[in-house]
């Protein structure tokens, strides 16, 4: 006993014993008149107090820190570990074309989009992810990201070799399907697939105007009714600007009238960073999509032939791989597009004298800020980064609902016949009626008599 | 944000960046406003996109010596990166231009309304000479644009500074807060009257968040509080201003504006 209670008077505090502390403390005991120990915590503080005076002391941890320590580094280990699996993750084998989104940020970077390196990487692994999941993809790109007021969305586009034959209503479209789009709110989560949408929901999405909440199973309550969740709102909005948006360079594609097949061309050369600088170089990749929510028109047979005519003259289709100058123009400017140059535009010639220049040439879609196509003379991207609005150049104004119906006619009011009272005496409808009644009454009143 | 860029990463949420040219220049411009004026901080405010060029904003902040709040001076310039003091807006056309929707063309001397007024001498023995009349340009617009989001965004978390006895504010070691709309105040000489009195009693000094709080910002809903995948890198946006972006994780915080400066002033009806 006398030895542990040694041992324990010698243990140090920063190089002051145990026991030199409870001297000081009965010292500072003694001395101070005004001293008065009620319980424990009191000499508590004092010891507190010498330590700080002595300059011996460590302060204390605060409950916050020591109760939260796992709280704060439990979400760091799980970042880490996903983070680890992702990077990790090996990709067997992928017959898909996949963007090199890594090369193409630093191509985003230069004109002052995009995002860091780090979370590039991790776009690339998922990618190769989506692509190995189903065998059925033909081609993968990242999209874009679609800002939410709760939980921003990640969008990857995707297109497959064959459709995926999900039932719908008759009036629907399939090529409207054609882009299939995969939907994340964290890159290190699993990504959702996002659903088909019908051609009402299409129709209904062109007259809302909506931030989307961030939750893919919210109901939208808006008018003009749009039945469908957020995630069929959030993929309608996406077919929408990418059929408006994604660009290709001028003699890419070419487009069979006869099969409606979209194919490559046989030679293509990139054009030259000047000449992708104008509008003529590029043209519309998918096709247009119509008021009526279609790509093609869709003749209703329960509609007459001048009502479907009519329907079909306001609402035109355009043919396949546009030219973007045709564009209607938006507002003052000349055409929709905005056109700007970045990066070295110095004009240098290589060893076959063709002039060359690294420059990077960015297409801004005015109708729908944040809808990017750049490129250089090697390779060229569509991304989009927003909260998925056209740009409103005249204030918001709601669609007035219908009239409200009138309230029908009033029928004539007519007192409720009651058994026990006579009805009151009613003129008879016609001469006939009137002799029969008084031979009846007479026959009556004789049979009365008798 | 500060001008040494680090921060740069959380403005990748919005999808946008500095180049690297831009980078380099900004420092230089940023630091050379330092050779006219006195400041503790200056900072990298944001950039204003336009149609044919771009605007860029740096902040300039006096702690010391000032009282209750410290002083901010904005300076901007176009892409030739010389940076100038941003002017003073005409009052009375201010308030329209909060709600243009067209884009900033690039040009600061491109003329936004037309004032109409001509000023007149009284009748003096010498020839009344006839001022042109002075119409609100694109820079005023500006100046107005960049000190409404200032105004009305400018955010901070709280727990970042904290008020001295003699009234001037400091900033102190700052260990994160966690990622709820409460932890966030505004960035501006207090309005609100609680907090007013919460100076006005000496109780300020003992509480991290005696600046307007973002809670009480009407309409609701218009700020978006978001982390990463890692939980830390806290993001703040706001819907009204998109493209204003505040940022905190463990050690640093900021905030930045890199958008159109064009007020979605439909917000209400979004939601």
């Amino acid at each position: 006993m006398e030895e542990q209670l040694q041992q324990i008077f010698n243990s140090k505090y920063k190089n002051k014993t145990l026991y030199n502390h409870f001297c000081e403390l009965y010292y500072q005991m003694q001395e101070n008149k005004y001293y008065n120990a009620q319980n424990l915590a009191d000499f508590e503080d004092l010891s507190n107090f010498i330590k700080e005076n002595r300059f011996y002391h460590i302060p204390l941890k605060s409950a916050d820190d020591v109760n939260n320590y796992k709280d704060n580094t439990f979400p760091w280990q799980e970042y880490s570990a996903k983070l680890m699996q992702l990077i990790q993750f090996k990709v067997q084998q992928v017959n898909a074309n996949i963007q090199n989104f890594l090369k193409l940020n630093t191509l985003l970077n230069i004109v002052g989009y995009g995002f860091n390196d780090e979370d590039a990487y991790i776009i690339q692994q998922c990618l190769k992810q989506i692509a190995q999941r189903d065998p059925n993809i033909q081609s993968a790109r990242f999209w874009g990201k679609i800002l939410a007021q709760q939980k921003d969305y990640f969008v990857i586009e995707v297109t497959l070799n064959k459709q995926i034959k999900e039932p719908q209503p008759p009036d629907c479209d399939e090529k409207l399907n054609e882009y299939v789009h995969y939907v994340t709110q964290d890159l290190l989560d699993d990504w959702a697939l996002l659903p088909q949408i019908t051609r009402r929901q299409m129709e209904a999405s062109r007259y809302i105007t909506n931030v989307f909440s961030g939750n893919l199973n919210k109901n939208i309550i808006q008018y003009p009714y749009f039945e469908g969740k957020e995630k069929h709102l959030l993929k309608a909005q996406i077919l929408r600007i990418t059929h408006a948006n994604l660009l290709a360079p001028r003699g890419l594609y070419k487009y069979e009238d006869e099969t409606k097949t979209l194919g490559f061309e046989d030679e293509f050369k990139m054009p030259e960073s000047a000449e992708l600088a104008t509008m003529d170089a590029w043209v519309h990749l998918p096709a247009y999509i119509l008021k009526q929510g279609r790509i093609t028109f869709y003749e209703d047979p329960s509609l007459k032939e001048e009502e479907l005519n009519q329907m079909k003259e306001t609402d035109p289709e355009q043919e396949r791989l546009k030219s973007i100058k045709d564009d209607k123009p938006f507002e003052q400017n000349e055409g929709n597009w905005l056109i700007k140059v970045f990066g070295e535009t110095q004009q240098y010639t290589n060893q076959e004298e063709q002039a060359l220049s690294y420059q990077v040439v960015l297409l801004r879609n005015y109708l729908w800020p944040g809808a990017v196509t750049i490129s250089n003379s090697n390779e060229y991207l569509s991304v989009y980064f927003g909260y998925g609005l056209k740009n409103q150049q005249h204030s918001f104004n709601p669609l007035s609902p219908k009239d409200v119906q009138d309230d029908p006619e009033d029928i004539d009011e007519v007192p409720e016949p009651n058994p026990r009272e006579q009805p009151d005496e009613l003129e008879p409808d016609s001469d006939d009626e009137r002799r029969r009644e008084q031979e009846r009454r007479e026959a009556e009143l004789q049979q009365q008599q008798e | 944000m500060n001008i040494s860029f680090n921060d740069l990463k959380f403005v990748h949420q919005i999808g946008q960046t500095l180049n690297l040219e831009e980078r380099m220049r900004l420092q230089l411009a940023i630091l050379k406003i330092q050779e006219h004026y006195i400041f503790d901080e200056v900072l990298f405010w944001g950039r204003v996109e336009g149609v044919e060029k771009d605007y860029y904003i740096a902040l300039g902040i006096q702690y010391k010596g000032q009282y209750e709040f410290p002083l901010k001076k904005f300076f901007w310039s176009s892409n030739n990166y010389h940076f100038a003091e941003l002017p003073k807006y005409n009052e009375e056309f201010a308030q329209r231009a909060e709600t243009l929707r067209e884009p900033f063309t690039g040009q600061h001397e491109h003329i936004v309304f037309r004032t109409d007024e001509e000023i007149n001498f009284e009748d003096s023995l010498e020839i009344p000479a006839q001022l042109p009349a002075k119409n609100f340009s694109e820079l005023e617009r500006l100046s107005y644009i960049v000190q409404s989001i200032e105004f009305q965004c400018a955010s901070i978390p709280v727990g970042s500074y904290r008020l001295t006895p003699t009234h001037e504010l400091i900033k102190t070691t700052f260990k994160g807060v966690t990622a709820e709309l409460k932890n966030y105040q505004h960035f501006r000489q207090p309005i609100r009257k609680d907090k007013q009195d919460l100076i006005a009693r000496d109780e300020a000094l003992y509480r991290p968040d005696f600046l307007d709080s973002l809670v009480d910002d009407t309409p609701y809903n218009q700020w978006s509080v978001q982390t990463d995948s890692t939980k830390r890198n806290i993001t703040i946006r706001n819907l009204i201003w998109p493209g204003y972006l505040g940022y905190n994780n463990d050690y640093t915080f900021g905030y930045a504006y890199f958008g159109d400066g064009i007020k979605n002033s439909d917000f209400e009806f979004l939601l």
